[in-house]
């Protein structure tokens, strides 16, 4: 084993590898361009403010057991308020209320809220059997938010596509269940799925990439949609 | 590359402008899937914003970029063998067929060929056979060691020619079945 270059078969990899393109279609930058926005950039190093950093030491030491109480209180709060959490807190995270609880006086803001983009070609499964629909090319667009259809207080997904209703249903309820995983209500709507879908969510990249993945959706055009790309996070 | 760095967007759109070629040139290569590219240098260009203030030497924006795309391909396999599969037409490219060097059987058995390595593996055989870099440097960018480089790139080209001879001798084989 050495890596030596074979002199025989490498201009022929070397060929292949150069045939394939070399430029990115323009909705890629379109889209990168469009989330940055909403994206925060990450800081090298935590800067001690100014203000801070002139304060007399007796004030920092002041601000310091300050700091402390409060965390402190916090926990014997958080203590008193769950005793039969013996062991710690659960790891697993408390969905917000679903449609389920309509009558909620508060929309509570979900994990997924806010706008996400993915680009399609239109060739993707459900889209007409696997050809071209020119409908399904373009940006297209999950929002997660409170219900634009009557109460404001459930959570929904809107899916907002560059042509006419498609795949995916115009508007649906959504459910955040344990294990994070939604669900996405039927859509009574014209051309909308009949049946509600199950999804596993996973955001990664500080939150900012949206992976939907799982099978449990029978409604297919639905779930090529909501699977065939990672969103992208382009307004909060 | 400064201004991006302290937050200014528009410096930063063209900074992904001026690279976003390069980027997708490299993803599609180790993904051999133009979606999943697109996918990938997306990702790779959100990092790049991200991250870019924690960037100690700009004068290494190149290598680092490279090393964020090659990441962001890494995950695209992966989440893909999670994912449902998924049904997607590939169209032929007619200039292909006309290459007389190197026919559309020819580059078929080698993207057959390619599909059967790791990650890795593809993202070493693409930086050195494609980048041109040499294993030094693919070694630095990668944050691996010269020997791992080495042996990744061996074993990734005797994988390749054992496909290719299998492939040839099911062909061969298969003709003489039907003749």
């Amino acid at each position: 084993m050495n890596g030596a270059p074979n002199p025989s078969f490498d201009p022929r990899i070397a060929s292949w590898l150069e045939d394939d393109p070399a430029t990115a279609p323009a909705q890629v930058l379109e889209t990168v361009i469009a989330s940055i926005p909403s994206i925060p950039q990450r800081r090298a190093a935590l800067r001690v403010p100014w203000s801070v950093s002139r304060m007399y030491t007796f004030a920092r030491a002041l601000v310091g057991v300050a700091v402390v109480a409060i965390v402190a209180g916090g926990l014997i709060l958080a203590s008193l308020r769950s005793p039969a959490t013996v062991g710690g807190p659960s790891v697993t995270p408390s969905p917000p209320a679903g449609p389920s609880s309509a009558t909620t006086a508060t929309y509570s803001p979900g994990p997924l809220d806010g706008t996400w983009s993915a680009t399609f070609s239109g060739t993707e499964a459900g889209f007409k059997s696997g050809a071209i629909d020119p409908r399904g090319v373009g940006t297209w667009k999950l929002v997660f938010g409170p219900s634009p259809q009557g109460s404001a207080f459930v959570p929904s997904v809107i899916t907002l596509h560059p042509g006419t209703q498609l795949a995916a249903g115009s508007a649906a309820l959504i459910e955040y269940l344990p294990g994070g995983v939604v669900q996405v209500a039927a859509d009574p709507g014209v051309g909308g799925c009949s049946t509600p879908g199950t999804y596993h969510y996973v955001l990664t990249g500080t939150t900012v990439v949206l992976t939907l993945t799982g099978s449990g959706d029978s409604c297919l055009g639905r779930a090529a949609v909501m699977t065939a790309h990672p969103w992208i996070k382009t307004i909060p | 590359m400064d201004r991006a760095a302290a937050g200014d967007r528009d410096a930063f759109s063209a900074l992904a402008a001026a690279t976003v070629d390069r980027c997708y040139a490299l993803a599609y290569r180790i993904l051999r899937d133009p979606y999943r590219a697109q996918d990938a240098t997306q990702q790779a260009l959100i990092g790049a914003w991200q991250d870019l203030p924690t960037l100690r030497d700009l004068d290494r924006f190149d290598a680092w970029l490279y090393r964020l795309v090659v990441n962001a391909c890494y995950i695209e396999i992966r989440s893909d063998r999670r994912r449902a599969a998924r049904v997607r037409v590939l169209t032929l490219d007619a200039d292909r067929s006309a290459d007389p060097a190197t026919g559309v059987a020819d580059r078929d058995a080698l993207d057959h060929a390619f599909r059967s390595l790791t990650p890795e593996q593809r993202a070493v055989v693409v930086s050195h056979h494609y980048l041109g870099y040499p294993l030094t440097e693919i070694a630095e960018n990668l944050g691996i060691p010269v020997g791992t480089a080495r042996s990744r790139l061996h074993y990734a080209v005797r994988q390749l020619r054992a496909v290719l001879d299998s492939d040839a001798r099911n062909v061969a084989t298969s003709q003489e079945q039907s003749a």
